[in-house]
């Protein structure tokens, strides 16, 4: 086994020690995973916490969705997506509330790898591929 | 101005106003056309993605933690970080005639400064060959209008037959005349107005060759005339290994096309050599693991899986074919490498071509001991077989007593009949580049060797002769060439005429 596919497999052990009983990571648990590698030196911790890094994001966004509005005033969406969500994906969804200009309206919500969004500045960037 | 408005506003319609979902990663690395993304955990095998810039690329690897992906554009605006997406469609091209007389690049975008192609068909570059079912065996004779290979290597409509040789030894140019050839009969035929005429086209693909050297190849076509019925997949060696590798399939696409519809194509595929080592670059970059020569272990379905979706189907799939030529170039001769072991094995025959026999003059170089056509006789006109049965052997008893006789001072006249006949055949054979010979002559000058009518003549003067009988043919001899294009049966009424004519040749030489 190389060292990098040694270092990913512990990372994942690692994160497997992260989670709760709900699946999601807790910082208390991460804090004393960091102090423990951070024992083990630069050149051995590094790798393993590179790719504790990768998973954990991944880990994450799994279960945390990002709702990107062009305005400040998205209460009313997220309220509904909060509500519709957890049964459309069939778990629980945190969301975080951003700020996106450029959407010019409408909204852009990423759970994990999938993106889904109605916005004009996406509409727009369709007709744009559909006359060229 | 108002139609212009409608067309925008007929566009807005047609769009939905749903909300889009996709699937997207991130680039982690970006290496010589090649990004490991990660994320695109939904993303298809093979399936095309989206980088920033409108820039297009292929899932190739999926993996664990990332999905290894090939760009089929300029990755000079691409950076760590961008984001990737996925588009839910597999890597298609345009098919269809609107391609013909074309020069499109891997993808089938046009390179030829002719304007847009017309065609709104698609069809995806990666398909399943024809099953054992559809298919039909092979018949139907494709003329080369090379002496040399429709005599003794004839070719079928639907086969795949390899050629193979040594740097310069003439593997292109029997493609070319090949194609050139196919032009020529199409030009007869739909002049003739034969509802059952089924003309041939054409597509060269062009892997890894130099941009003059693809130049050259589109200007001989154009001066021949016979770039109307050819489409030309164009991917150099100055572009990525991805388009490399994607254009024999892309062009493979093109023809199924003609096959699906009813119709007979050609494809050429120059070459495969390069093809595979385009494949090893990008393998090696993906990190897979390698294997004999450092080519990854799929490399013989690479070309298995293309080639076989060269096919003859049967009457009740529109009894159309696409025949290959692929190509592969050897090292000092040998032709027991891996990448030309692979496609031997997979074709049905194979044209080598001797340098040896190139540095003598005898062109096209082929080498009778070592070439075969697997279809065989099944693949000619009854009039061709009747008058080519021998030669094959007949030259390869000359080659063999040829090699003896340099150590023996006195011959006995059995052995030094055969070797005159022997040379005089090697001389026929001779053939200038791009000048293919119609079927009904070819007959008409096998026939004549067959009757002794070369026989009196000097081997130093035979090429002389050959040309002009030929020219003789053409003229005087139309009459019995005609029959034998027309019905493609040496009948003895036919024979006659062919007898008459030849005699009246043979004064004109003495």
């Amino acid at each position: 086994m190389s060292k990098d596919s040694k270092a990913l497999k512990i990372a994942k052990g690692l994160l497997l020690l992260s989670l709760n009983d709900e699946g999601r990571a807790e910082q208390q648990r991460v804090e004393e995973i960091i102090s423990e590698l951070r024992k083990e030196g630069v050149s051995k911790s590094l790798p393993i916490l590179q790719h504790y890094l990768t998973l954990m994001k991944r880990k994450i966004n799994s279960y945390q969705g990002v709702l990107e509005t062009s305005t400040d005033e998205n209460s009313t969406l997220s309220k509904i997506l909060s509500e519709k969500l957890p049964k459309a994906m069939g778990k629980k969804v945190d969301l975080v509330l951003e700020k996106n200009e450029p959407l010019i309206a409408g909204f852009k919500l990423r759970i994990g790898d999938d993106v889904y969004e109605d916005s004009l500045s996406s509409r727009i960037s369709r007709l744009k591929k559909s006359l060229t | 101005m108002s139609s212009i408005t409608d067309l925008i506003r007929k566009e807005i319609e047609n769009l939905s106003t749903d909300a889009t979902r996709t699937n997207v990663g991130t680039i982690a690395t970006l290496a010589d056309g090649v990004a490991r993304v990660e994320g695109l955990s939904k993303v298809m095998y093979n399936e095309m993605v989206e980088f920033p810039g409108n820039v297009l690329g292929i899932a190739l690897n999926l993996e664990e933690d990332s999905v290894g992906c090939v760009i089929l554009g300029e990755t000079s605006a691409l950076k760590e970080g961008d984001e990737v997406r996925t588009t839910g469609k597999l890597l298609s091209v345009p098919v269809g005639k609107g391609l013909l007389g074309r020069v499109v690049d891997a993808v089938g975008r046009p390179i030829d400064e002719k304007g847009p192609i017309d065609s709104d068909i698609s069809y995806p570059v990666e398909r399943i060959a024809p099953g054992i079912i559809p298919r039909k065996s092979v018949t139907q004779p494709l003329q080369t209008g090379i002496m040399a290979v429709d005599s003794m290597i004839p070719i079928g409509r639907g086969q795949r037959e390899l050629i193979i040789g040594d740097r310069s030894t003439g593997k292109t140019t029997i493609a070319i005349d090949t194609i050139i050839n196919q032009a020529k009969i199409n030009k007869k035929g739909e002049k003739s107005g034969d509802p059952d005429f089924r003309p041939v086209y054409c597509v060269y693909v062009a892997v890894g060759q130099k941009n003059s050297n693809v130049a050259r190849t589109i200007k001989v076509l154009e001066e021949t005339g016979a770039m109307d019925y050819v489409i030309i997949v164009s991917a150099p060696a100055a572009d990525n290994p991805a388009n490399q590798y994607l254009a024999p399939y892309a062009g493979c696409a093109m023809g199924e096309w003609f096959m699906e519809n009813g119709m007979d194509a050609l494809i050429v595929y120059d070459d495969l050599s390069k093809h595979a080592v385009a494949y090893r670059q990008i393998s090696l970059i993906l990190k897979r693991p390698s294997g004999r020569e450092a080519y990854p272990g799929d490399v013989f379905y690479l070309h298995s899986r293309l080639l076989e979706r060269s096919a003859r189907l049967n009457e009740d799939n529109g009894n159309g074919s696409l025949t290959a030529l692929p190509i592969i170039e050897t090292q000092m001769g040998d032709v027991s490498g891996y990448i030309p072991t692979n496609v031997i094995s997979i074709t049905d025959g194979q044209i080598f071509l001797e340098t040896d026999l190139f540095n003598k003059g005898i062109r096209p170089a082929v080498s009778v001991g070592l070439s075969v056509s697997r279809v065989g006789s099944a693949a000619q006109i009854k009039a061709y077989k009747k008058v080519a049965g021998k030669v094959k052997l007949e030259l390869a008893q000359f080659r063999e007593l040829a090699a003896f006789s340099q150590f023996e001072s006195d011959l006995d006249a059995a052995t030094k009949a055969r070797l005159d006949r022997g040379a005089r055949i090697v001389e026929i054979f001779k053939q200038t580049a791009f000048n293919p010979v119609p079927v009904e002559v070819q007959t008409a000058v096998m026939w004549a060797i067959q009757n002794d009518f070369f026989d009196s003549i000097e081997v130093s003067k035979i090429a002389e002769a050959v040309d002009s009988l030929k020219e003789y043919l053409y003229t005087q001899g139309a009459e019995a060439c005609d029959e034998i294009y027309t019905s493609g049966k040496l009948e003895d009424g036919t024979v006659e005429k062919l007898r008459s004519a030849l005699e009246d040749w043979k004064r004109t030489q003495s």
